[in-house]
């Protein structure tokens, strides 16, 4: 299926939740936070969060900022 | 030492962490600042940090070094709900309930937006975050953010990286002498030392900056002259500054004056 990481679509297998999803992911940096179509979804609740086709996941890391 | 959000600092500088000209430069620039409080934001990871993680994590490895206290912000958002859910993920990500509130209404001044600062405030404060919103000079929008709850609010002093300093002293002093127990802290638009004196004189609390120390030829050096700034300024608001005057007056005594003063009486 389709989902939209970061801006780019991937083309991922089936996965029934956002825990799966981020297993099936290479590089995953130290420390992120992520949100699911515009929501944050907290560490605890990664398995509890489905995921379909189409959703747009955002997954965020520590940068510079001011 | 004074108290910021419940929390014992040192230095009256904030300083944030971009635009440096390396990872380690920064870490130098902000140890020579002796700053508390260190701005960060979140950002997609990118291509190129991917490809070479333990650069794209060295920045936030020399950062935590430091062991300052960080203050995450919402930079980039352009509406409260974008805000929140940073926020939210801020929280998650630094561990912390500080969030530097940044919601922009306009692209061009990076001005920003009164009412959706407001509404995120409101919903974030209920939440349990320390909001420090970025927020401009206008006296009734920053009563209402206090009524909100904030405990700190930080007016800017010009808009994001001009270095013009301090626009519009009036508003800013009005502020201060209208919100005496709020947590004052000028973010934004300084650009040299004595902007950052400036805004302590007048009974700032803080400064907050990051391109003027970031952007010097020499940022390490420059962190040191606002660590010194910031220092004389507060000092010269603790001593009470002379008030001004329209009229000259001599400073040295006319009693005695020799010569021609003499002469002519």
């Amino acid at each position: 299926m389709h989902i939209i990481l970061n801006g780019e679509t991937l083309d991922t297998p089936q996965t029934d939740n956002l825990a799966q999803l981020l297993q099936q992911q290479p590089n995953l940096p130290e420390q992120y936070a992520i949100a699911v179509n515009g929501a944050f979804v907290a560490q605890g609740l990664y398995a509890e969060t489905p995921i379909q086709a189409g959703d747009q996941i955002e997954l965020l890391v520590p940068m510079q900022g001011g | 030492m004074w108290t910021l959000a419940d929390k014992p600092v040192n230095s009256r500088l904030l300083i944030g962490s971009a635009l440096y000209p390396s990872p380690h430069i920064m870490q130098e620039a902000i140890r020579a600042s002796q700053a508390d409080v260190v701005t960060v934001s979140l950002r997609r990871q990118t291509a190129f940090q991917q490809a070479e993680q333990a650069g794209g994590q060295q920045f936030w490895q020399l950062l935590r070094e430091l062991e300052l206290n960080i203050l995450p912000n919402t930079a980039g958002c352009h509406n409260a709900k974008e805000a929140i859910t940073t926020a939210h993920m801020a929280r998650e990500l630094f561990n912390t309930n500080w969030i530097k509130l940044e919601v922009i209404g306009d692209e061009y001044s990076l001005q920003p937006d009164p009412f959706a600062l407001l509404e995120a405030t409101k919903e974030l404060i209920s939440q349990g975050f320390e909001v420090f919103p970025y927020c401009t000079d206008d006296l009734v929008l920053c009563e209402k953010l206090v009524e909100a709850g904030c405990r700190i609010l930080m007016p800017w002093g010009a808009p994001i990286g001009t270095g013009k300093g301090l626009i519009n002293p009036y508003a800013l002093r009005n502020l201060r002498q209208r919100l005496t127990d709020i947590t004052l802290i000028v973010d934004a638009g300084i650009g040299a030392p004595s902007h950052a004196a400036q805004a302590l004189e007048m009974g700032y609390d803080a400064v907050l900056l990051n391109t003027a120390v970031a952007k010097s030829p020499d940022p390490i050096s420059m962190g040191k002259a606002f660590a010194a700034a910031v220092d004389a300024g507060r000092l010269a608001y603790q001593a009470g500054i002379m008030p001004a005057s329209d009229t000259a007056s001599p400073s040295t005594p006319t009693l005695g004056t020799p010569f021609w003063h003499q002469q002519s009486s």
